[in-house]
This record gives C-alpha cells, structure tokens and sequence, in this order.
C-alpha cells in the first residue's frame, strides 16, 4: 500500500523502505527483524528562501506572548531590522516538502517525538532565511502500542550573508 | 514572576514562573493557520483527531512550547534563547488546563555574560507529565562587584 509520494520521494525510490523478509506489510503487523532502507539518510532536502516579514513575525508574537486570541492584542510597532525570537525558525514552513521515508508502513500517524532548537545568531526582520533539512537516522523502537518507526530530520537555517543562524533536529515518530 | 534585571537574582532552585494555562479550540485555529497547515487536521477537527486515536482535537505542543519562551523571555527580559530540548510525552485536549512550570538548574557566569540552565515542564493539574523539556539562556548582565556595581 502506497501513499502518494511528492517529486522528491518519487526521485529517492528505491526497493521498498520496508521489508521483513520481502512480505507484504499491507494491513499487517510489523514483526521483529524489521529491515529499513536507509538509502535516505545523510541526502538533503530544501526547505526554500523565506523572508522574515514583519506581519509574520507580529502574528508569531502573539503566540510567544500568549495572550489569546487577536482581538485581545496590542499590537507592538515592528521594523527592519528588530530581533526575532529564535523561535520563530521553527514556525518556517520547511518541512512540508519533506519525503515520506517509511513508505508501506500502515502508521496511524506521524508525530513529533521532540525537538531541539539551537540558536546560533540573531535573527532579524527583513532577514531571508534559507533551510535545508537532511535526514539523519531511522530507526525503531518498541512502545506499548506497537512498533514505532523514528525519522530524524535535521534542518540548518542560513542567513542571506551565509551565516548558519539555527539549527533543528526533529525526530518524527511514525506510530501503528 | 519577578523580572531579572541582574544574574546575582538568580540562583540554582529559583523557579522562574509557574502558572496555569488552557489552550482553546480558537486559539489552536489561530495556530494553525498561522502555520499554514492542511485542513483538515487533529489540532481542530473531530474526526481526523479520533482516526489517529485521539479522544479529540489536539492542542498543538509546539504552540505550548512557544508560549514558554515567552514566558522565559518575560521572566528575563534582555535575554537571548540559545538552546532548547523538548520531549513531547502526551498530548493535551483543547479546554484541558495544564500547569506550566521552569526551574533553574544551573547559572554560569562569565565576563561581561552569563548563561542560565532551566528545565521546564507542562504537566496536567494531576501531575502528570506533558512536555519536558531544557533550554540555556543567554544574557548579557554583568555581574555586580561587591560594592553592587556592575
């Protein structure tokens, strides 16, 4: 059973990303010695050019400042060139055009299991922030709902001078 | 919360802020689309919620996580966010109040700076862990002499 891969996957398809001994795993559970292709790990992904746009950054304080819901809000007067809260790296959309890595495997869904967030320089309005995110490692692991199925993407963010601004690491749980 | 305005207020066993906090299915919508994702999804609807095993929508935990550096950012206000570690252990239904909680673990100065080490926890009102977490804050306070000067 195949989900509907997007370009990238397409481009990175291989033999199927998961085998038990060659059986068929559709509608099936997963049983030990489960082999993953890791054909994907250590191949980069872009995650596109994005311009840290004052609106942006003003609806993202909101959140940061939680204070509900928009009519409640005073909104704080934003420029060229203020700081953003590292954070806001991680509210970038860069990871919608990242592959499905475990292809076949009947998950329920896919979670985020953590995260971590280093900020290695400020960030600031009207900066372009460029991502590339890269898939690091695969792995399973029992837990007491079945086998889960771990995808760990890191993604650095670089500034329009070059300069590697953050970085994220993200382990996606696929889970039964 | 008591704001910071020098590293000599803060030591190892402060507690930076400890509140209570209720995500609301509007606030999540908020979220959402301000993240642009796909609608449907299991942070506002019903049905896709319980396909993936929910009793309901969700509260988005990066939307938690995000208040905490505000928090943070609050409690201490010059200073800079430079690493943060979060497990995400359960989820959390809309309308659930939670408690939202960061301890200081560590203070390390050094000249002219100084990074403070916090753990945080959003946790259910039984105790129950949520979200777990650390993060290391920077801040550019000089510590004060012994005559209180900086």
């Amino acid at each position: 059973m195949l989900r509907n891969l997007s370009p990238i996957a397409l481009a990175c398809q291989g033999p199927p990303h998961i085998m038990v001994g060659g059986s068929d795993l559709t509608g099936g559970s997963l049983r030990e010695g489960l082999e993953l292709n890791k054909s994907l790990v250590g191949k980069t992904f872009p995650g596109g050019s994005h311009r840290i746009e004052p609106d942006r950054v003003l609806k993202f304080r909101r959140f940061l400042d939680c204070v509900g819901p928009t009519n409640t809000y005073e909104k704080p007067i934003l420029a060229e060139g203020d700081q953003v809260h590292p954070m806001f790296l991680n509210h970038l959309s860069v990871r919608q055009g990242l592959p499905e890595v475990f292809v076949g495997f009947p998950h329920r869904h896919r979670t985020p299991g953590g995260e971590t967030l280093e900020s290695l320089a400020p960030i600031h309005i009207g900066d372009t922030i460029n991502a590339i995110s890269r898939l690091v490692d695969m792995y399973t692991k029992k837990g007491r709902s079945g086998t889960m199925l771990f995808a760990v993407w890191e993604t650095e963010f670089t500034n329009q001078h070059g300069k590697l601004v953050g970085r994220v690491r993200l382990p996606l749980v696929h889970t039964q | 919360m008591d704001l910071i305005t020098s590293i000599d207020q803060i030591s190892i066993g402060d507690e930076a802020f400890s509140l209570e906090r209720t995500i609301t299915l509007e606030e999540a919508k908020e979220y959402v689309e301000f993240l642009g994702m796909q609608r449907p999804n299991q942070f506002i609807n019903s049905e896709v919620a319980a396909n993936q095993g929910y009793s309901g929508p969700i509260s988005p935990a990066r939307m938690m996580v995000t208040e905490v550096c505000g928090l943070l950012g609050r409690w201490i206000p010059n200073s800079r966010l430079t690493k943060l570690e979060v497990i995400y252990r359960r989820t959390v239904p809309h309308n659930n109040p939670y408690r939202v909680s960061a301890v200081v673990t560590d203070v390390r100065p050094e000249e002219g700076t100084s990074l403070v080490d916090l753990d945080f926890r959003i946790a259910s009102l039984t105790g129950e862990a949520l979200i777990t977490g650390t993060v290391i804050l920077y801040l550019p306070l000089p510590q004060r002499n012994a005559r209180g000067q900086p």
